[in-house]
């Protein structure tokens, strides 16, 4: 693995099957004047499922799969976003968690993707040994409601040190379908970085795989948001495969998932949460990033444990609206 | 003239994998479609997940007999190849997994066209269906019954659009005739409209289950 690129082989899907294929997956690609270019999969452009796929499994460096399946939410059958990792600490706490906080006009910009393993630029890629062998291309992700400009790219660039023109910068906003599945695609990427806070060690998880319902999507960027954060902390539900004493899993089970919070919290749609955080992750507790759903499949013992549970009133909430109606 | 007939089942093996080729030109390549399976008392049976990027485009085919002509191809069932302007032509049988599996689109085509007589169908953003595919027999009758079945007691289907008032995506549902359970996602308003049931009893029945 330490002579894997993460950005390498994320660069490569780029360059081989989304910039020629930019109509049929509805996005736009644009070299802005520095030569950085920045990918559309969701700002302006539409940006749908095909695009939503192509964002996750580049954030993920290549080492991420991302299916489309079905789940049951109550009497509703519902879109589903399944993530199947590899190499679950590079894939993951090294490339696709959302995490480089770059300070970016009077606030900040939220980076992921494989751009993160250059230098490991935050505690979560720091957290893990690799880092991406000498990459001749930088690929970043984010997600915005504006189109990056040259001021971002540029910074990206100083803080990876790959010169802009090798830099690939993709956006997109939360209300559109790139949007929400890039953002359930983060099953595993909110899963992985709650256990690492409650000391398990990385390199201990083999395999990883997860599901997320999709559950709704709106114009209002800021409820779109809301809504695909319940998602993952009311729905989705990650298995970590894993090898090591089973003491290492009891022993956390019950700090992990997002249950957790008393009932001031748990129940609450992160709509309101995030409101009640001033619109600001700076300000969000870390215990309210948590995963709905954990199990561990121990690979040296044979046994599995699971921590969490599906909230489906919040979930219905969000997949009906204020005032959706069954005829 | 440069065309190309494709097999699906009328004289080889072809059918699930082909089928899907087909339906992905369908939709131009803005469609991310696979097999899923659904529980109907107790059976596991094989559906058709569709996730369409682009639903405003998907129009039914302009139907001349067993000829279903689209925008740039054919499908014909049966053996013959027949005399249709240019563009390729796919055969497959009048029953089996391939015209099964097209049919179960087609119910979707029918759908999203049915929907745009009452709502402004360059409005329509995305869309997810699925539907259970019928257990299909060499009783051509019997399999078009449960073709039907599966459409109008099985399918569901997720259409986000953008549309001022909630009232006019009532109404349009209102219209509708049986097509499963049907929810409009109002992108503008937040709120989703849903229509229809799933009909499982009388699924069982069609499909031959009790």
């Amino acid at each position: 693995m330490q002579q894997y690129s993460v950005n390498e082989a994320a660069a490569a899907i780029i360059e081989r099957q989304v910039l020629s294929d930019t109509e049929r997956l509805q996005i736009k690609a644009k070299r802005l004047a520095n030569g950085a270019t920045v990918l559309d999969f969701g700002v302006h452009s539409k940006g749908g499922f095909l695009a939503g796929k192509y964002f996750a499994e580049i954030g993920m460096g290549g080492l991420g799969r991302l299916t489309y399946g079905t789940m049951r939410l109550r009497d509703h059958l519902v879109p589903s976003v399944q993530i199947f990792v590899e190499a679950p600490a590079v894939c993951e706490m090294a490339s696709h968690v959302a995490f480089w906080k770059l300070p970016y006009r009077g606030g900040q910009a939220v980076i992921s993707g494989p751009v993160r393993a250059i230098r490991g630029a935050d505690q979560f890629a720091r957290a893990v040994g690799y880092r991406d062998p000498a990459p001749s291309k930088a690929v970043a992700c984010i997600q915005t409601g504006e189109l990056p400009d040259e001021e971002l790219c540029e910074l990206i660039s100083e803080g990876c040190g790959v010169s802009c023109e090798n830099l690939y910068l993709l956006a997109a906003r939360t209300g559109c379908m790139a949007g929400a599945v890039q953002v359930c695609a983060r099953n595993v990427e909110q899963s992985m970085p709650t256990v690492y806070d409650h000391g398990f060690p990385m390199d201990k998880i083999v395999e990883a795989s997860a599901v997320t319902p999709l559950v709704s999507m709106t114009d209002d960027e800021s409820v779109a948001y809301g809504r695909v954060n319940d998602c993952l902390i009311y729905g989705q539900e990650t298995n970590l495969y894993v090898r090591c004493d089973d003491k290492e899993i009891t022993g956390m089970l019950d700090q992990l998932p997002f249950s957790k919070n008393d009932s001031s919290v748990y129940g609450v749609p992160f709509y309101e949460l995030f409101a009640k955080c001033g619109n600001s992750w700076a300000n969000v507790p870390r215990d309210w990033d948590a995963p709905c759903k954990i199990n561990f499949i121990n690979l040296t013992t044979g046994h599995v444990f699971s921590t969490g549970q599906i909230c489906t009133d919040v979930l219905e909430r969000s997949f009906m609206g204020e005032r959706g109606m069954k005829l | 003239m440069n065309r190309q007939i494709i097999d699906l089942g009328v004289s080889n093996a072809a059918s699930w994998h082909g089928i899907l080729e087909l339906l992905h030109r369908l939709c131009g390549g803005a469609a991310d479609i696979s097999y899923g399976d659904r529980v109907v008392s107790g059976f596991r049976l094989p559906s058709l997940e569709i996730r369409l990027d682009d639903p405003a485009r998907l129009i039914p085919p302009d139907r001349q007999g067993t000829v279903h002509v689209w925008h740039d191809c054919a499908v014909a069932f049966g053996a013959g190849v027949p005399d249709v302007p240019a563009g390729d032509v796919y055969l497959m049988p009048e029953c089996g997994a391939a015209a099964t599996v097209y049919h179960a689109f087609l119910s979707l085509t029918e759908l999203l066209a049915a929907l745009g007589t009452t709502l402004d169908r360059t409005t329509f953003q995305w869309a997810w269906y699925s539907i259970p595919l019928a257990p299909f027999c060499d009783d051509l009758a019997k399999t078009q019954a449960r073709w039907q079945a599966a459409a109008s007691g099985g399918a569901v289907c997720s259409l986000w659009m953008r549309c001022e008032n909630d009232e006019l995506i009532r109404s349009a549902l209102h219209s509708l005739p049986p097509c499963g359970e049907i929810r409009i996602h109002n992108l503008k308003t937040a709120n989703t409209l849903i229509a229809g049931t799933l009909q499982t009893d009388c699924l069982t029945k069609a499909f031959g289950l009790e």
